[in-house]
């Protein structure tokens, strides 16, 4: 059995990849092409290659403004929500306090609720505390929207880690947040990884709330610069557009190499030992 | 039953102040961006609003939007896709997953870089995703019908995106295209995080690689899989925005989803009111749905 | 371990100042301007407009500032989609409106805003001169735009004294759709067809191409789904106003809409159209048009034109030729009055927006245009010399517009949309649509007949 359980799950596992890869390179084929070739041929090789559309993108259509805006905004709400979720997460896996039942059903039951029906009494929320086209209107909201999956997470991995390893910390002499920053944060390590991805992600590519909130070109982030391209695909070409959602793909990326280290070494580490 | 003596007061009073010190401003924040317009959408769903100007100045139905709902035959038909389409999407993704993250988890050659490919279709932003597709699926020069001529299989050709019985199962593989790397992540971090030494001892007992994953890995994932369930589920029935530049609800409806429908009836309709109302429904269902599982789940907690 | 902590609470204590700073900064840049415009007695004033428009650039706006020194304009192009709408609706409730608004129909609040005092009534500024001629701005607009225009608004408004009929004049139209037929060249020549003069040899000429082997006509039903209907509607129903079906003049199920249904139907039938057509988009209706599967495509002008004459094969030449009117009645393009603009009420500078919304509907404006093919909404429109497809479609302009001719069915109620894509993959036939639309009728709120 083993024999055979091998190459079979490397089949599917290269069979799934290529499945994966292949609309993003795609993707990044289309847009070295010439305009022409792009509808004449869409899943060929390019004649050609260019680079046009790369430079067009980035002086042209101030994506390097937009991608600073976009790094910035991210940044900050990754970092806080992480901090949070994960905090949250060991709070409520392992605290008892007042309230928390109740605490922890609102915030489940509030991830059922489309995030487009919020959209209307934010803004009207965030016209009250004047962080209407700022930047720091756009990061509460996200951050708001974006603890409570890895919270959930986090929380569960938490419920599961042994009780003796936080009792043996405790004898050790550290307090609460000692046991909780040096002890039990680095058990969560790969978790925390994934949704720091899953962060990155949701809001590097947010778009509604952005185009609705913010007015002034200075502070529009990628996905908002990447629509308004979009729209005037005609005027622009394509290639230009595609070349635009490249490098809109890119950063992230080079964000899950990044992330990608800390899944490498709970692997090589081995799990905890219970 | 709590000692009623004063250390012990006051030992609670000390947890209680750790833990809200702790998850205060995170509260703060949630209450103040979620919540708070949360209950304005309750709010909402009593009124027939059009979203501009003040809500008390529109008429107010009370839970009439309720009750059409429960008549409504496009919300019936969204929901009975919606079910059909959560069902394969959540199966298939969590299948796939499951054996995906077992693929990493073994360590298996060139695991790292599977990991970064495998994990592209997340990355994609959703426009991209929607344009690609589109051209995958296309009936003349699509990439899928030209891949069935190229092995000779022409009379499987169809228009995919337009054809009512193929329409939802198109968008159904490619919802689990993108959504299945994150799923395979989360399980991946599980299982990351199963003692070595029970695979060891199951190792030296004799126990082939087969048995490991059904007796100890697969037992030991289950409250994984289960909240990943509840949390593909609860997407899939909330979700829109891939649909909508997708296939709009496609062929005449065939591919509309509640989260579509909700989305449809507050924005291309201007029925606030209404949409909230049915949001409203969806997320009832999917309280009592979760807690449901959420109690099972508390059945099958594991200690290590 | 105490390092790590360091580091970390260095990296949030810098990201933190970092929010700050961008806060700041968007304050500090809304108070000095607000301040700026205080201080300085000069007229230095500073209009919002808010479009969709792709081809209004800022070039554009810096061409009317360099005509009205001490107007500065700030463009706030905002890609079209719901996001567009949700953003004007939050841009009302807090009093933020940008002074030009480029106004959606019904359910993106266009009538709540008028009802709420928003909207700036130009009934009295209509009688002025227009931006760049001594004749009233009136006359400069197209007639049947304005028609249109204010038809609709009397037909779906509730308050009747806020009505046009009764002497307002909330919006103007802006850019008309003028549409017609382009073609490839080389694969007519290969089928041995000519232009179309009657919609008998339109549809022959269709016939011919499918049996070729070409798609006859590409079409982006996702984004222009119910434009061939409409198209048919204003043959086949032309003296049917919107109105009549709703004084009960006329019934929903006439037979001058079925007519035109049946049209449709009988297009359908003989496979004019791609199977796949019901799902397809822009996008790919041009790579069919683009790879010559598809040898016509029923188009605006606008920048789409130019992209495709830009982007086709070596040596393809294209054409265009005005839709033989398929009872043969002259053909007219489908109206503008979908595209409009208008003023905010509660303008800070009414007097400055005025002048501004006057060149945007002014020849000028379009004459700048023109290099992106947009149709204006004006009286009389003179193609670029020797353009000809542009040609084509100034005749299209020259034979009017089209007004509505279709009960005005709210979409929630029946949309023609989906009553175009049931039809093209078979679903409904022309007996069900009128069914249909009898059976909702009596249901639509804008049926006010109903009910009294």
């Amino acid at each position: 059995m083993r024999i055979l359980l091998r190459p079979f799950l490397w089949l599917i596992a290269l069979t799934y990849t290529i499945f994966s890869l292949y609309p993003l390179v795609n993707l990044i084929v289309q847009s070295v092409k010439p305009e022409n070739e792009i509808w004449s041929q869409p899943f060929s090789l390019p004649s050609r290659w260019i680079n046009d559309h790369f430079i067009r993108v980035w002086e042209e259509a101030n994506f390097s403004l937009y991608t600073w805006n976009s790094v910035k905004v991210t940044a900050i709400v990754l970092v806080f929500a992480l901090f949070f979720s994960t905090v949250m997460g060991y709070v409520f896996a392992r605290m008892n306090f007042a309230g928390k039942k109740l605490h922890y059903i609102v915030l489940i039951g509030s991830m059922l609720i489309p995030s487009s029906m919020l959209i209307i009494p934010v803004y009207v929320l965030t016209n009250q505390l004047h962080l209407l086209n700022t930047h720091l209107g756009l990061i509460l909201p996200n951050l708001a929207g974006t603890i409570i999956m890895p919270f959930i997470l986090m929380r569960s991995v938490y419920e599961a880690v042994p009780q003796d390893l936080i009792d043996a910390a405790k004898i050790d002499g550290c307090g609460e947040y000692r046991t909780l920053f040096q002890i039990v944060a680095p058990l969560g390590a790969p978790m925390i990884a994934t949704n720091g991805i899953l962060v990155f992600t949701a809001i590097w590519n947010e778009y509604i709330w952005t185009q609705v909130s913010i007015n002034s070109r200075e502070l529009f982030t990628l996905p908002v610069g990447m629509a308004n391209l979009s729209a005037n695909a005609h005027n622009v070409g394509y290639g230009t557009v595609y070349a635009g959602m490249v490098l809109m793909t890119f950063p992230l990326i080079l964000f899950f190499l990044f992330a990608q280290r800390f899944f490498i070494s709970a692997v090589t580490q081995g799990a905890v030992k219970g | 039953m709590p000692v009623r003596s004063k250390t012990a007061l006051r030992m609670r009073l000390r947890t209680n102040l750790i833990a809200y010190s702790l998850i205060f401003p995170g509260l703060l924040v949630f209450y103040l961006f979620v919540i708070y317009p949360l209950l304005q959408t309750v709010a909402f769903s009593l009124y027939r609003y059009g979203g501009v100007g003040s809500l008390f100045e529109s008429t107010f139905v009370g839970l009439r939007h309720f009750a059409d709902a429960f008549v409504d035959e496009k919300f019936g038909r969204a929901i009975v896709n919606t079910f059909y389409f959560s069902i394969i999407h959540t199966l298939t993704k969590l299948t796939l997953a499951f054996l995906l993250a077992f693929f990493l988890y073994r360590k298996m050659t060139g695991w790292k870089w599977f990991q970064v490919g495998l994990y592209m279709p997340a990355i994609v932003p959703i426009v991209v995703s929607a344009v690609i597709w589109r051209f995958i699926y296309e009936g003349n020069f699509g990439l899928l019908n030209y891949l069935l001529r190229a092995l000779h299989m022409e009379r499987f050709q169809h228009y995919w995106l337009s054809e009512a019985a193929t329409a939802m199962n198109a968008v159904i593989v490619s919802s689990v295209w993108f959504s299945m790397p994150f799923a395979m992540l989360v399980l991946f971090s599980y299982m990351l995080r199963i003692p070595n030494d029970l695979l060891e001892a199951a190792k030296i007992d004799g126990a082939s690689t087969r048995q490991i994953v059904a007796h100890i890995i697969f037992p030991l994932m289950i409250p994984a899989l289960l909240l990943m369930s509840i949390l593909s589920i609860a997407d899939d029935f909330k979700g829109y925005a891939y649909i909508l530049l997708f296939t709009n609800g496609g062929p005449v409806g065939k591919t509309e989803v509640v989260g579509l429908y909700a989305y449809k009836q507050a924005f291309s309709y201007g029925n606030f009111g209404y949409a909230s109302a049915l949001s409203i429904l969806v997320l009832a269902f999917l309280i009592v749905l979760s807690l449901g599982l959420v109690n099972r789940m508390k059945k099958n907690q594991f200690e290590f | 371990m105490k390092q790590k902590f360091r580091a970390v609470s260095l990296i949030i204590a810098c990201l933190i100042v970092l929010a700050g700073c961008s806060t700041n900064n968007a304050a500090q840049n809304g108070s000095q301007a607000k301040s700026e415009e205080g201080k300085q007695p000069s007229k230095e004033v500073t209009l919002k407009v808010m479009h969709w428009y792709s081809y209004v650039t800022d070039e554009i706006f810096r061409e009317f500032e360099r005509q009205n020194p001490g107007i500065k304009v700030d463009n706030q192009y905002v890609a079209f989609g719901d996001p567009y709408f949700v953003k004007l609706k939050g841009l009302a409730n807090t009093n933020e409106l940008p002074d030009i608004v480029a106004l959606g129909g019904r359910t993106e609040g266009t009538y709540d805003l008028i009802a709420q005092g928003k909207i700036m009534d130009l009934n009295d500024a209509m009688s002025t001169p227009a931006y760049d001629s001594e004749e009233t701005w009136l006359s400069t607009q197209s007639d049947v735009l304005m028609n249109s225009l204010n038809s609709l608004f009397d037909i779906e408004m509730d308050d009747d004294a806020l009505k046009p009929k009764n002497g307002h004049q909330w919006a103007l139209p802006f850019g008309a759709i003028s549409l017609s037929v382009i073609y490839n060249k080389s694969i007519f020549e290969q089928v041995g067809i000519k232009e179309p003069e009657t919609f008998e040899q339109f549809l022959e000429n269709n016939d011919k191409l499918k049996e070729a082997g070409y798609i006859p006509l590409a079409h982006a039903n996702k984004e222009w789904g119910s434009w061939w209907l409409t198209t048919f509607l204003d043959q086949t129903a032309r003296d049917v106003k919107t109105d009549d079906f709703v004084s009960g003049k006329v019934a929903v199920d006439d037979v001058r809409l079925r007519e035109a249904f049946e049209i449709w139907e009988d297009m359908i039938k003989r496979g004019h159209f791609d199977k796949g057509v019901v799902s397809a988009g822009i996008d790919d209706a041009q790579a069919l048009f683009v790879q010559q599967k598809a040898a016509q495509f029923y188009i605006v002008p606008e920048n789409f034109v130019k992209y495709l004459v830009d982007n086709m094969p070596e040596g393809v030449k294209l054409g265009a030729f005005v839709l033989p009117g398929a009872k043969g009645l002259p053909s007219r393009s489908i109206g503008g009055s979908s595209n409009k603009l208008a003023v905010s009420a509660e303008s800070e500078h009414p007097e400055e927006a005025l002048k501004l919304m006057k060149f945007l509907t002014s020849n000028t404006l379009f004459q700048l245009l023109s290099k992106d093919n947009v149709v204006p909404s004006l009286k009389g429109y003179q193609p670029p010399e020797g353009d000809a497809i542009m040609s084509a479609y100034a005749k299209a302009y020259e034979n009017g517009f089209a007004e509505g001719h279709f009960p005005p069915f709210s979409p929630e109620i029946l949309n023609i949309d989906e009553l175009n894509s049931g039809m093209l993959i078979g679903e409904y036939t022309t007996d069900d649509i009128l069914k249909k639309m009898s059976e909702a009728w009596p249901k639509e709120p804008n049926n006010k007949q109903s009910q009294k």
